[in-house]
């Protein structure tokens, strides 16, 4: 039972920290707070920068952008084939692909601001050949993040009931494998204190040591997915945002986990103490 | 030293097990308590060692009520307390040296100082021979022996025994009756009192001593 329990913590702790993991570069990836009221707009190809210019500065002003961030075709050139070196393989030549490319500009709208209401007036100015708002796409993906928030939270919350479960079960087993001798030991004048440390002890080993495991095959698994995205160029921007767990995801980990622990533990070392003094 | 005022005892099922038992033990020295199987001894020593607690009355040891203790008091008085039990209760993953010497070690005393001890008694009750086998590869009468030693290491003033020569022959029986009683004479100053339970008439005709009736969960002295 003790090793059966052991691998359960083992487990409980790989799938919960798995999931942490996977929610907090899920958000660390996909939703940087300030894209979430993002414009974005493509002019048309034959524009002079002067003209973009001088364009994107009357639309500032209109519309009181908070701010804005101009992309020429060069630097998006440049950004391509650093994510994606497979291409940049000199096929053809830089210059004729960045004259293909138009100049784009991200507008950064104050929170209060509506974006599709001032996307749809931009838009009808017939300057650009493509609008977009990040909004759409994140909201997506939020609710995607909020779906997996979700299956986090319940999974933690089974987890939870079950390490507590399976800490009663485990220390009862214990107990009633010790029962003879912890009944003798109470009639020659032990403490109830001496049997509380004694069982704490040989319980929190396994769990401390099954805890680390846990958390050591979550980071088996992120150390073998980084090796796998290093050599994959179209994930770099993956690779490059993710991170393993932190300090705060952990610390919730431990704090989860020795809190079922204790509950668990509790229960089981209340039993024991009205077994042995409850003077019926 | 040890005393009974109006103690009943009735479970569940409103069966009186023990009723209006009063009993003061003044003097200190070695008392059997008689009484057939089901007259309610072990209830009675059950109560003394404070594993339960009468229904109704009150216990006094030491002047000291051990009716309604808390947890670390019932953990004191025990330590106060040897109890020898008709099954021994011999823990079976330590060797009879480290069973004896329990007492010792839950009272927390130093190393040496159990030691000391242990020598002493084992020498005095002939142990030598087997304190460093496990007594499961030990006779009975072996286990009983160490059984007692157990009891008296502590030096308690008040020593309970459950059907001590239960699984002993004749030859034991009085052996094990003889330190019993010498423990209670030597320790008579300090004022030990030792309770033997026992259904077998043949060991009080051999021990002329105080005796004790249990009939029908009443105590006639």
């Amino acid at each position: 039972m003790k090793y059966l329990f052991g691998l359960y913590l083992t487990f409980s702790v790989f799938f919960s920290s798995l999931v942490l993991w996977g929610y907090q570069n899920a958000s660390s990836v996909l939703f940087a707070a300030s894209e979430k009221q993002t414009l974005s707009f493509s002019f048309q190809n034959d524009v002079a920068k002067e003209f973009v210019e001088e364009k994107i500065q009357s639309l500032s002003t209109k519309y009181k952008f908070k701010a804005w961030t101009l992309h020429s075709p060069a630097d998006q050139y440049s950004e391509f084939t650093k994510s994606f070196t497979m291409y940049n393989q000199g096929a053809f030549d830089s210059e004729e692909i960045i004259k293909l490319i138009p100049y784009s500009v991200d507008f950064i709208l104050n929170a209060e601001q509506d974006a599709s209401q001032i996307q749809k007036n931009i838009a009808e100015e017939n300057i650009f050949q493509e609008t977009g708002t990040a909004k759409n796409w994140l909201d997506k993906l939020k609710s995607i993040s909020e779906l997996v928030e979700n299956f986090g939270r319940g999974l933690f919350l089974f987890l939870f009931l079950t390490t507590a479960m399976m800490t009663v079960a485990t220390i009862r087993i214990l107990i009633l494998k010790d029962d003879a001798e912890i009944k003798v030991r109470s009639y020659l004048g032990e403490s109830f204190n001496a049997f509380v440390g004694q069982y704490l002890l040989k319980t929190s080993v396994p769990c401390i040591f099954s805890f680390c495991i846990g958390l050591l095959m979550t980071y088996i698994v992120y150390h073998l997915l980084m090796l796998k995205l290093k050599h994959l160029p179209e994930f770099y921007f993956i690779m490059a945002r993710l991170n393993f767990l932190s300090s705060t995801s952990v610390l919730t980990l431990v704090v989860g986990f020795s809190a079922a622990f204790l509950f668990g533990y509790y229960f089981s070392i209340r039993q024991l103490h009205s077994r042995l003094y409850d003077q019926d | 030293m040890l005393k009974l005022r109006h103690v009943y005892k009735t479970y569940q099922n409103d069966r009186h097990v023990l009723r209006d038992l009063n009993f003061e033990a003044n003097e200190s020295g070695l008392y059997f308590i008689k009484g057939e199987s089901g007259s309610g001894k072990t209830t009675l020593f059950k109560l003394l060692t404070a594993m339960t607690k009468p229904t109704s009355g009150e216990i006094f040891f030491n002047s000291v009520s051990i009716s309604n203790l808390n947890a670390e008091k019932i953990s004191e008085y025990r330590k106060n307390v040897g109890i020898i039990f008709q099954d021994y209760k011999l823990i079976s993953s330590l060797t009879i040296a480290e069973n004896i010497a329990l007492p010792l070690k839950i009272q927390k005393l130093s190393a040496t100082e159990i030691q000391k001890k242990l020598n002493a008694l084992t020498e005095k009750l002939n142990l030598k021979d087997f304190i460093n086998e496990y007594p499961d590869y030990i006779s009975g009468g072996q286990q009983q022996k160490a059984a007692v030693a157990r009891a008296l290491i502590g030096n308690p003033e008040l020593i309970i025994a459950d059907e001590p020569t239960g699984n002993l022959d004749a030859q034991n029986s009085s052996g094990l009756i003889q330190i019993l009683a010498d423990y209670a004479e030597a320790h008579s100053v300090k004022g030990a009192t030792v309770f033997i339970a026992t259904h077998d008439e043949s060991v009080l005709q051999k021990n002329n001593r105080r005796t004790l009736t249990l009939q029908n969960g009443q105590l006639n002295s």
